[in-house]
């Protein structure tokens, strides 16, 4: 018995098509055939790697959904590890009660809508960090066996080998681990603790495509390579214990934490055409090396696309799993209507790592989202990615409506937590998602703490000052005690999104948000109007003390405030304008206004007279009639050195000179000759 | 506007590159849309400051927040592009004076008047102009700063003394209204602040500050000036020697932030320009002193310990009498 326990095979390949599995026989040389009495259920091949260590490999075809062949397959060849190569084992097994699928390996064909293998987080890692590190080490160290190296960034979910999309169109793999939350525990006992592996290969367009066979080969090979690192590595207990080991070994943990795809990512660009009233903007959002974070400061009168801008962002990376949540009438909506015809929108962002660009795409049609209009260029952009993104970036927006009511608002109750976390920016009347806890003091210990350090420091100077018990922060002003609800508006606006933000963190890092780092804190954030009901001083000091205490958020915020665009370098300020046409374009800030007065603010980037109207009315009316003129000369005199008593003592005392000088004779001005002394020569 | 004397000096930068770039607008018209911009190095800023300080030649706003240098004949190149590198024909003026409401590229000549060009440019003295210089007019002869109008404002009025119909009163009328002197609100409303201001210290009876305030290296001092003359006719006016000894006591004060933001480490490139506009400033003194004689501006750069800072850049600064001739000449 003993001895059944062991691993038969080292690797066991399943396909769920003819095609796929005539194919992946034909990526060994050394393949024979064994008969199980029921029929010519499997293949077994040995393949031998290029460092010449031999692996034993099982191949089988399992037809979709055959969750019975599956775990008896399992059963019969006991594998150290799966791979599912094809396009169609996938959802159907994941949500089967019966088999847990932990990991699989498909090569899929990129047609949009082809494939919908789920791929889905790692919550946290235990005991699949093990798996995860093996993967990340593998794709961080060994030559991709096909052509290129394989570039990567290698993690919870995705490899991915990018090239250039050319003749032979393979353009990316990627290796899905699917989480615990699908029964680890049954899963490992199923396939007798043999983790499954999902790699994923994109080929051409098309099921006929030549080079589907290519990339399925490929994809085999990965496979097989992958296999004996990962045996080697990890030496993997017999199958019969219930579970991998928790801890990977010492080299394994040891090696440099490779970064998931996306988890480091900062969106560097938006791209937008036909939104809103947009027409054509490419925004550059990357990071502006001379200073300190990450942000991006739109500007513009109203109506000159800042939230447009910021929606368009939003919605580009929600991309078309979670934006239709937003309603697929509103986002036909969204597009641009000049007078008769409705253009199709275009909205792109790119996501940078390292140095790699990824472009997610996302076409709005008549049809919704339509990612079968993008062009073959384009078409790049997979739901997958979109998913990894989901999972590795939290995204955080917050509309100008953003608040604190008690008021209970279910309307979003029902939508994803992706989509709850922006919906201020979509619907102003919604409260921010972390509104409830944070009034009802239900908030959990990590994030209160890391809210509590960041009011803290952020309100400084200000007569509100906080302080914070396990689930609730409090607020004193004075002597008073507030309670959250009781907060004066003009900080709500504020203090909403940053507890929000920090509650967010929490649900979304557990482990960073435990540690109470608000350095690790990462995020992409975009603000609507960050100034919003801030009092001026508070407008002035925002934007330094964030850069400070969350170093590594990425910040997309806009302003009407010259005090908040002052704390911007040039290069990280986006002016927007529209043109004769009414179209949004954008003007290039040329020179700093951080050096410059408010004045200057005012008059130079935001073209707005900084003097009163009512002020030049006054010096209009002042030509007209002597009391209109004095009324003026009083405002022109008053200034913070000086109160209108002042000024009116000042006019008195002139009063009074002017009646002894009259009652002297004395009739001009200035009775004396121009001074000898000093004059300049002439 | 008040009578500004211009230090007999030639910065380097003008007497250099200054004077090959004219050569160059010469020969070559197409450069003359864009002549390049040498009249902001730290040379040709120290030595304006030498003539008006920190305040601006038409308004006498302060320019403690910054300033352009502004050509008194536009350098355009319709009107006076030869002397784009011509220290006689600069000020520092505030941004509202130089910005295209109020100067700009304006100036205006009297009707009949011809318009002196390149050709003729051995003729500027005669040409009718209505601006007034203040490094040439007798400004403080022409305008003062009216306390006692009926209505209440405070303006910049033409002295009666200037006889009306003359070139002098032309000019002086044409200065105040095409500057908008008096209608713009960034330029009276410093002007009745300074009156309101001016008011009080006389109520508080600092008598000493009024008159330091009415220096010429004072923003607004012809408001101060004008209280001064009206309101306290027995308190002597400020000499000129007065006025340099506050200037460069007002001077080292700058100079003594500016070594606390080195001590600091928070000097930016911003800071170290403007202290070397101030050194500029100071051995233009030294070459031409307004007031006060060679060996006391000597003695306080010494005392002060500038001496070693400034001696070489006094070096550097030519005589306006040595500046090479030869190439304005047609």
């Amino acid at each position: 018995m003993a001895d059944e326990q062991q691993p038969s095979v080292d690797l066991l390949i399943l396909t769920s098509k003819q095609n796929d599995y005539d194919g992946v026989e034909l990526s060994f040389n050394d393949v024979e055939v064994r008969d199980h009495p029921a029929g010519r259920l499997w293949r077994h091949a040995t393949w031998t790697s290029r460092d010449g260590r031999p692996l034993s490999i099982a191949i089988a075809m399992v037809p979709p959904g055959d969750t019975q062949k599956f775990t008896w397959m399992v059963q019969q060849v006991r594998p150290r590890l799966i791979v599912h190569v094809g396009v169609a084992i996938r959802a159907s097994w994941a949500s089967s009660d019966d088999v847990r699928v932990v990991t699989k390996v498909v090569v899929t064909d990129p047609h949009p809508g082809a494939d919908e293998s789920v791929s889905l987080p790692i919550q946290d890692g235990q005991p699949f960090e093990a798996l995860r590190l093996a993967l990340a080490e593998f794709a961080s160290t060994a030559p991709w066996a096909f052509g290129e190296p394989l570039r990567a960034s290698c993690g919870d979910l995705l490899v991915s080998s990018k090239a250039t999309p050319s003749d032979n169109e393979l353009t990316m793999w990627d290796i899905n681990v699917c989480d615990r939350s699908y029964g680890l525990e049954d899963l490992l006992r199923e396939s007798h603790g043999a983790p499954l592996i999902v790699v994923r290969g994109v080929v051409g367009r098309g099921p006929t495509h030549p080079f589907v066979h290519h990339a399925r080969k490929a994809a085999v090979r990965f496979a097989s390579e992958f296999a004996v690192h990962f045996r080697d590595k990890l030496r993997l207990s017999p199958p019969s214990r219930p579970s991998l080991p928790s801890h990977p070994p010492a080299s394994v943990s040891a090696s440099p934490h490779a970064n998931d795809l996306f988890r480091e990512a900062v969106v560097s660009e938006v791209s937008i055409r036909g939104f809103k009233s947009i027409v054509d903007l490419t925004v550059d959002l990357s990071h502006n090396p001379d200073s300190e974070g990450h942000w991006t400061c739109l500007a513009g009168v109203n109506g000159a696309g800042k939230s447009a801008t910021q929606q368009a962002l939003v919605l580009a990376l929600l991309g078309p799993r979670y934006a239709p949540e937003l309603g697929g009438a509103w986002l036909r909506r969204m597009r641009r209507t000049d007078g008769t015809s409705t253009s199709d929108a275009v909205l792109r962002a790119s996501l940078r790592e390292d140095s790699d660009d990824t472009p997610l795409t996302l076409p709005i049609t008549d049809n919704g989202i339509d990612l079968g209009t993008l062009s073959k260029r384009e078409s790049i952009s997979l739901p997958g990615f979109w998913d990894l993104r989901a999972s590795n970036q939290l995204l955080l927006a917050y509309g100008p409506g953003r608040n604190l009511s008690e008021h209970d608002d279910n309307r979003h109750r029902n939508k994803s937590r992706e989509v709850q976390r922006v919906m201020t920016l979509f619907d102003p009347l919604t409260q921010v998602t972390g509104a409830e806890a944070f009034l009802r003091g239900r908030m959990l210990a990590p994030a209160v703490k890391l809210a509590h350090q960041l009011l803290a420091t952020v309100l400084d100077g200000m007569p509100i000052t906080v302080t914070s018990s396990d689930a609730a922060l409090q607020f004193k002003m004075g002597d008073a005690l507030l309670d959250p609800v009781d907060l004066p508006d003009g900080f709500r606006a504020t203090i909403a999104w940053i507890v929000d933000l920090c509650a967010a963190w929490n649900e979304f890092d557990v482990k960073a948000a435990a540690t109470g780092d608000l350095s690790r804190l990462r995020a992409l954030v975009v603000i609507d109007e960050i100034d919003l009901h801030l009092h001026p001083r508070l407008q002035r000091e925002l934007v330094p003390r964030l850069r400070k205490l969350l170093p590594r958020v990425q910040w997309i915020v806009s302003t009407h405030s010259p005090l908040v665009l002052a704390s911007f370098d040039r290069r990280e300020i986006v002016m927007l304008e529209n043109d004769e046409h009414g179209r949004v374009r954008q003007r290039e800030v040329d020179r700093q206004v951080s050096g410059m007065t408010i004045d200057e603010v005012y008059r130079w980037l935001m073209e707005t007279e900084p003097r009163s109207v009512a002020l030049l009315e006054k010096a209009a009316a002042a030509d007209e009639s002597p009391e209109a003129a004095r009324e003026y000369a009083l405002l022109l005199g008053q200034s913070p050195e000086h109160s209108e008593d002042d000024v009116r003592r000042a006019y008195a005392a002139r009063a009074d000179r002017l009646r002894q000088r009259q009652a002297a004779g004395i009739r001009e001005s200035t009775s004396r000759p121009a001074r000898d002394d000093g004059e300049p020569e002439t | 506007m008040r009578r500004l004397r211009r230090p007999a000096v030639v910065p380097p930068t003008l007497a250099d590159k200054g004077v090959r770039e004219r050569d160059l607008l010469v020969t070559q018209p197409a450069r003359r849309s864009k002549p390049a911009s040498h009249w902001t190095e730290p040379d040709v800023r120290g030595a304006l400051r030498a003539m008006q300080g920190w305040v601006c030649a038409y308004c006498l706003k302060d320019l403690a927040d910054g300033d352009e240098v502004e050509h008194f004949r536009p350098k355009a190149q319709s009107l006076y592009w030869w002397l784009a590198y011509e220290f006689t024909n600069y000020f520092l003026a505030c941004h509202g004076c130089n910005s295209p409401t109020n100067k700009g590229t304006r100036f205006p000549i009297e009707e009949g008047s011809a318009r002196v060009v390149y050709e003729t440019r051995d003729s500027l003295d005669a040409e009718g102009r209505l601006f007034a210089d203040p490094s040439l007019d007798p400004v403080d002869d022409w305008f003062h700063v009216d306390l006692f109008r009926l209505d209440g404002l405070i303006k910049l009025e033409v002295r009666p003394q200037v006889v009306r119909g003359t070139v002098d009163r032309t000019r002086a009328q044409r200065t105040i209204d095409d500057l908008r002197l008096n209608l713009d609100p960034d330029v009276t409303q410093p002007r009745h602040r300074a009156f309101v201001e001016a008011s009080k210290l006389h109520e508080r009876n600092n008598i000493l500050e009024l008159r330091r305030r009415a220096s010429r290296f004072q923003p607004q001092g012809l408001t101060y000036l004008a209280y001064l003359k009206d309101f306290l006719p027995e308190v002597s006016l400020p000499t000129s020697d007065e006025e340099l000894s506050w200037f460069l006591a007002d001077v080292n004060r700058k100079v003594t932030e500016y070594d606390r933001l080195c001590r600091d480490g928070q000097a930016d490139r911003q800071s170290d320009r403007r202290f070397e506009e101030i050194l500029w400033m100071l051995a233009a003194f030294w070459v031409d002193p307004p007031a006060l004689d060679v060996s006391r501006i000597e003695a306080w750069l010494d005392g002060h310990g500038f001496i070693a800072l400034v001696g070489p850049l006094r070096d550097r600064l030519l005589p306006s009498a040595m500046l090479p001739r030869d190439t304005r000449r047609p």
